[in-house]
């Protein structure tokens, strides 16, 4: 995962509960980089799943809980990295298409070999849109948190919820977006 | 620190908010240095950009190719639109990761032809087609043709076809021919693909559909050509019967004439026969005489000699009668033989001199003939009997022109590869009108008694099949003129 996101996770939490609670979960994450991720840099997928259960842990909050508030969270920073990407688009839905070229853009321009999660899409209606989200990381929370950030970015409410989910067993994470 | 300092040394909290501020300079140099090596990072990347985008887009491609490539030639050949379909729905279902599918025929909402394949079956199975089963598909049946539909399903699909569980249907109505057409519904999870995979299905529906319209109308040409072929059988055979049918109208037509024409010979054979009886008789009594009476009584040499003389006219008379009327025989046979397929080496000569023989009943007493044969030499590759029937029928139809008296003209010429040949009356002629029809089916001009309108055009038919021309030229109350060209 990229060192971005670790940044980032690094904000949320400092914001939403201070920075020793941020110093408290490096030392008891016991990562190797030992809390230094560089943005550009790629790290163990791991470090940010026990960080997330050690802040679950430390406020008793549902880790699922907590991966969907840093999504909104993180939603400005990675719509500010990616502005001149998506300058042209001015709809959730449009954004919400472009996501999956937004991240690849993102992720694999300090590697091109790193590993990105794929989203699939689907739009019964003008007002109903279906993602399917693909990633070994299975962050569908975090992509969740990301929408909502996105739905209040470009003020259109918007009911999202999952029919599929693969932390409740199935292949996939279906995320359904009605506005 | 050295102990001049010692005297401003900050207090605890001034040295908290001092770190403070160094740690947020830190993290702002660091996130400031971040962002240029991310800067340096995107031009690095912008220039690859280009390349791994057409890289991507040949993976696609290739992803694509492969699984388009199950619908070439080597694995669509000689199935039929069943099979062909039963192997499309197998590997778009492989393809989507899905497992229920439902095939049917459709004709005006009428459905038959019901297959259904779901996991874990390993063969298509038939499924039942009840009431509520149509009226359900009935709705499913996409208006437009040869593009994947999408629908959502609702939850009284499942009670009706209790294996449809997902909540989307994919259907896809390929037209047929006359009004048929193939529908396949694929039950899926979901619809959540990429625009290149959804463009690769439409791409699978199209082709596909290409395929089957291509085997429809192979079929339907190969069994419209075998009843092509049948009809025309039938045909050859219905026209067979016919010129043979026209044949033997002529042929009652001149019934008539023959029998008089027999009967002559017949009556004067019998005639002489009896003559000769009676000379026989003669015979036998001046031989007699001759034994038993006096030797000076001298027989009758004058009756002796008329005797002998008159009985070789006799019997020259009675053979030539014979001869006539085996003529007349030989011609009528070769006449009534069902016209044969059979080309040979003909001469055109010998076909009008035995036609007119055939005829010459008709026209000895009323009509002058003129024969003209500007060539010894007029063989043409064809069938004798049916061109004795084509100038037996321009004879009969030159003296039904002419009802009192005429004049029947032909003429025979040859040139360096054409022999022609023209039959001329000097009857009542034609209008325009009629000309433009005589060789119409069942066209005729004469009384039922007469014609049956099927003459000229069993002629023409001939005609054109010995590669032959007949033309016409007629004026109204001035005689009518055919021309026969035949290549030699």
């Amino acid at each position: 995962m990229k060192g971005s996101v670790f940044n980032g996770f690094e904000s949320y939490v400092e914001e939403q509960y201070g920075l020793h609670i941020w110093q408290q979960l490096i030392e008891a994450s016991e990562s190797e980089c030992n809390g230094i991720y560089l943005a550009s840099d790629t790290y163990n997928d791991q470090d940010m799943f026990s960080l997330v259960s050690i802040l679950s842990d430390k406020v008793s909050k549902p880790a699922s809980e907590i991966q969907k508030e840093f999504g909104i969270f993180f939603f400005k920073t990675l719509f500010s990295l990616a502005s001149h990407h998506i300058a042209h688009i001015d709809t959730l839905f449009s954004f919400l298409r472009a996501v999956d070229d937004v991240i690849h853009v993102e992720v694999k321009k300090s590697d091109t070999s790193a590993y990105t999660p794929a989203f699939f899409y689907d739009q019964p209606s003008e007002n109903e849109l279906v993602m399917r989200y693909v990633s070994k990381r299975g962050m569908c929370y975090f992509a969740e948190g990301l929408i909502i950030g996105a739905a209040k970015h470009f003020e259109t409410p918007a009911q999202i919820s999952q029919s599929k989910c693969v932390h409740c067993g199935d292949k996939y994470c279906l995320i359904n977006i009605k506005i | 620190m050295s102990n001049q300092y010692k005297n401003i040394e900050p207090s605890p909290e001034e040295t908290i908010t001092l770190l403070t501020k160094a740690l947020a300079r830190e993290k702002l140099a660091r996130q400031q240095l971040e962002m240029q090596i991310a800067k340096k990072n995107e031009v690095q990347f912008d220039s690859t950009k280009e390349l791994l985008a057409s890289y991507e887009t040949a993976k696609v491609r290739e992803i694509q190719l492969e699984f388009l490539s199950f619908l070439n030639r080597e694995h669509i050949e000689n199935k039929t639109i069943d099979e062909l379909t039963k192997f499309f729905i197998e590997n778009v279902l492989q393809l989507l990761g899905q497992h229920t599918s439902i095939v049917f025929q459709c004709k005006d909402g009428v459905i038959s032809n019901l297959l259904t394949i779901k996991k874990d079956d390993v063969d298509w199975q038939q499924l039942e087609l009840t009431e509520s089963v149509q009226t359900l598909l009935n709705t499913f049946i996409p208006a437009e043709s040869s593009t994947w539909i999408r629908t959502n399903l609702t939850s009284n699909v499942g009670e009706v076809i209790p294996f449809m569980q997902e909540p989307l249907l994919l259907a896809l109505k390929i037209p047929q021919h006359q009004k048929v057409n193939k529908i396949i519904l694929i039950n899926i999870e979901h619809y959540c693909y990429s625009d290149d995979f959804k463009s690769t299905l439409a791409i699978a529906a199209n082709q596909f559909t290409g395929i089957v319209q291509k085997t429809s109308t192979e079929r339907m040409l190969s069994t419209n050509y075998s009843q092509l072929k049948k009809t025309l059988k039938l045909l050859k055979k219905t026209q067979q019967q016919l010129i043979h049918n026209e044949k033997m109208v002529s042929l009652g037509q001149l019934a008539a004439g023959v029998a008089h024409e027999i009967n002559n010979p017949l009556s004067y054979l019998s005639s002489n026969l009896e003559t000769l009886q009676d000379y026989i008789t003669q015979y036998e009594s001046i031989i007699d005489k001759n034994v038993t009476d006096d030797a000076n009584n001298s027989p009758d040499f004058d009756e002796l000699n008329f005797l002998k003389e008159d009985s070789k006219d006799l019997l020259s008379a009675c053979l030539n009668g014979v001869k006539r009327v085996a003529d007349i025989v030989t011609n009528l046979k070769q006449f009534s033989k069902k016209a044969g397929s059979e080309f040979s080496p003909t001469n055109l000569i010998e076909v009008i001199d035995d036609s007119l023989a055939i005829v010459t009943n008709k026209i000895k007493y009323k009509y002058d003939v003129n024969i003209n044969h500007g060539s010894d030499n007029l063989i043409v590759e064809g069938n004798f009997g049916q061109l004795q029937q084509v100038f037996v029928n321009l004879f009969i139809n030159a003296i039904d022109a002419m009802p009192e008296k005429g004049v029947l003209s032909i003429q025979t010429s040859r040139s360096d590869n054409e022999a022609i040949i023209t039959v001329k009356d000097n009857g009542i002629g034609m209008k325009n009108d009629t000309i433009t029809r005589i060789f119409e089916p069942f066209y005729t001009t004469k009384d039922d008694s007469k014609g049956t309108g099927l003459g000229l055009s069993v002629s023409y038919a001939i005609i054109t099949k010995h590669n032959a021309t007949i033309t016409v030229n007629s004026s109204v109350g001035k005689g009518t003129t055919f021309t026969l060209t035949f290549p030699c």
